[in-house]
């Protein structure tokens, strides 16, 4: 039915520091967008921007078909008048206000009446399991706690768009995993939109419904996560979802459903996915086998190099990433027991090899 | 090493003997002289009680006039950049460098019946000069910048991020000073307001100047001391030891009392 509603919908520029942001963010009601980049790329920019804590040099901003920021016209919807929910890194939560007064604290600077704010409190501490906390300050409690203070408070608000930096980062490791399915639910149950920053490949899968990759103050990525699996467009986004990625160029079909992508490290035989000229292939670790000795089958392409290194994925897990110093560099996915049998270690020479139809080119 | 060490602690510790005695001094001989069989007495006395009675009203006046005034100045300072925000501080700040009788002749130019703004007030029948308001007028006057650089100090103490924090929770500006920055910055409001009380009380050459010596009316107790040296030292000398005892009371409490910044700020990175 014609074009998507976009609830929220802005294009961003501004310079900070050594930063050049532009950036086109768009997110459809009740769903999440993951926003990942380096450190620096200019994602906490971009919810600051949003939440009008930094004024933008140009562009726009509108959510719900009401216009928050706009450069030409002259809007620019102060932050306290923009319906958001923003949880920095820290939380920020009030160090002077007990739990309950800092859940409460937007609903009396919005001069709610006393018992609707007690009820819609109480509530809130019976949905994120605060209750018996509600009387403590901040500094009596611990970073998972903190962090569902800081949610309610701004859930509270019933915010049209909410912005998450980065907000399993404060937590260690453990509370991490609890949290993070508490969050999932959470937020999936929003009917507003969420920007959810991170630098975590595994939060972006599970949190983001698209996901926008931020290099260096522009969007080099923008898709649903099996999109950025399937064609990473950029070697930070085929790193980030941990495939590999090539670059080269198809000067024509070779016939048998098969083409010859010229790389910088040689050719590779490819599907033929009918696209011809300048292409980016990905490959899944998981479509590649190493071999101790040249590998006799079907795979029409095997490289040759040592292992760099081996690392366990996910940590103590069944399958190990192997990085090749093959050319060009390649990051396998095998099964422990193909280490253990192969006796694959560092510094061992192998060889990689994988089928053309697991390679299919796009532009 | 360990001779320029031994220089080092000699000469720290000669200017420290030096100035000990050059502030102690002073207050010790006063309390030595102070005549104590009969102090009660001499503080009881009409014009002494009244010029105690003037002293507290004034300046509590004037602290509360330059608190009520000093707190938005104090939020500007600290939170907006401006062009010819450097010269504002340094006018804000003039009075505390300023000799206090040419305070007070400004003063008497600006709201004296022939001044800038007495010729306007003049017009509806008032005249501020030689006036209990003129007392609390003069007392705000010197006192102001003490307050005013202590809480804008204390608003800059506070991390942008609760301010940004209060914003996003949809509470205005207004709503967000009272509610986050003030609570955050109160120590050092309540040390600003306290100092700039401590000032006022011990403030004579503008309200000489300005307010005139008229007992009752505008002579507080540095004017009674200042009048009594003339005519009866013990009063004087009671007078004055009161008035130490008051100053070092109030400067002793800002300091021990646990509402240093330093409290809130330990109190801070525990959460």
């Amino acid at each position: 039915m014609g074009l998507p509603r976009f609830v929220v919908s802005a294009g961003l520029v501004k310079r900070l520091g050594g930063l050049s942001l532009a950036a086109t963010v768009e997110i459809e009601a009740g769903s999440t967008l993951a926003l990942v980049g380096e450190s620096g790329a200019g994602k906490t920019t971009v919810l600051r921007l949003l939440a009008g804590l930094t004024a933008p040099d140009d562009g726009h901003i509108a959510v719900d078909n009401q216009t928050w920021f706009d450069h030409k016209s002259g809007v620019s919807l102060p932050t306290w008048q923009r319906e958001i929910g923003y949880l920095s890194q820290d939380y920020a939560l009030f160090p002077h206000l007990s739990v309950f007064e800092n859940i409460a604290f937007g609903l009396r600077a919005q001069h709610v009446d006393g018992p609707q704010i007690r009820q819609q409190v109480e509530a809130m501490l019976f949905r994120f399991d605060l209750e018996e906390l509600k009387t403590r300050k901040p500094h009596q409690l611990s970073g998972g706690q903190q962090q569902r203070v800081a949610l309610a408070r701004a859930l509270v608000l019933q915010p049209r768009l909410l912005l998450l930096d980065e907000p399993l980062s404060a937590l260690d490791l453990k509370t991490r995993r609890s949290v993070r399915a508490q969050l999932r639910q959470t937020l999936a149950s929003l009917p507003g939109a969420t920007v959810y920053v991170t630098h975590n490949p595994m939060e972006a899968i599970v949190f983001g419904d698209r996901i926008s990759v931020l290099e260096s103050g522009r969007v080099t990525q923008n898709g649903l996560p099996d999109d950025l699996l399937r064609h990473p467009r950029s070697a930070y986004v085929a790193e980030f979802m941990g495939v590999n990625l090539l670059r080269g160029s198809i000067a024509a079909a070779e016939g048998g459903g098969l083409v010859r992508v010229q790389t910088p490290f040689g050719a590779v035989i490819a599907a033929d996915s009918g696209d011809v000229g300048e292409v980016l292939v990905a490959l899944s670790p998981r479509e590649i086998t190493l071999h101790l000795t040249p590998p006799a089958g079907s795979a029409q392409n095997v490289f040759f190099g040592p292992i760099v290194e081996l690392v366990p994925e996910p940590p103590f897990g069944d399958r190990i990433r192997v990085a090749l110093a093959t050319s060009p560099p390649l990051v396998a996915e095998v099964t422990r027991h193909a280490v253990e049998t192969l006796r694959l270690r560092e510094g061992l020479e192998v060889h990689a090899a994988f089928k053309a139809t697991g390679l299919v080119p796009y532009r | 090493m360990s001779g320029r060490v031994l220089a080092g602690r000699i000469v720290t510790a000669l200017a420290v003997s030096f100035l000990l005695v050059l502030l102690v001094l002073p207050v010790l001989a006063l309390v030595l002289r102070a005549p104590v069989s009969d102090i009660v007495d001499r503080l009881s006395e009409p014009l002494v009680l009244a010029a105690i009675r003037l002293s507290l009203e004034t300046s509590l006046c004037a602290a509360a006039l330059a608190t009520v005034l000093g707190l938005p100045v104090a939020y500007l300072l600290a939170t907006r950049e401006f062009r010819g925000k450097h010269v504002l501080e340094a006018i804000i700040a003039l009075p505390m460098v300023l000799p206090p009788t040419v305070a007070g002749v400004g003063l008497l130019l600006a709201f004296g019946r022939a001044g800038l703004a007495g010729r306007a007030l003049g017009v509806f029948g008032l005249s501020i000069p030689f006036t209990t308001t003129a007392v609390v007028l003069a007392e705000a006057f010197i006192a102001a910048p003490f307050f005013i650089g202590a809480a804008a100090a204390g608003f800059r103490e506070v991390e942008s991020r609760y301010m940004d924090a209060a914003a996003t929770l949809r509470a205005a500006p207004v709503t967000a000073f009272v509610r986050v920055l003030l609570p955050l910055a109160a120590p050092s409001v309540l040390a600003g307001a306290t100092m700039c009380w401590a000032r006022a009380i011990g403030e004579f050459g503008a309200t000489i100047t300005f307010a005139g010596n008229l007992p009752g009316v505008t002579q507080t107790m540095p004017l009674a001391v200042y009048v009594a040296l003339q005519t009866d030292l013990d009063a004087a000398i009671a007078l004055s030891v009161l008035l130490v005892l008051v100053s070092l009371t109030i400067l002793v409490a800002v300091r021990a009392f646990p509402f240093g910044p330093a409290a809130l700020r330990g109190q801070r990175r525990a959460g």
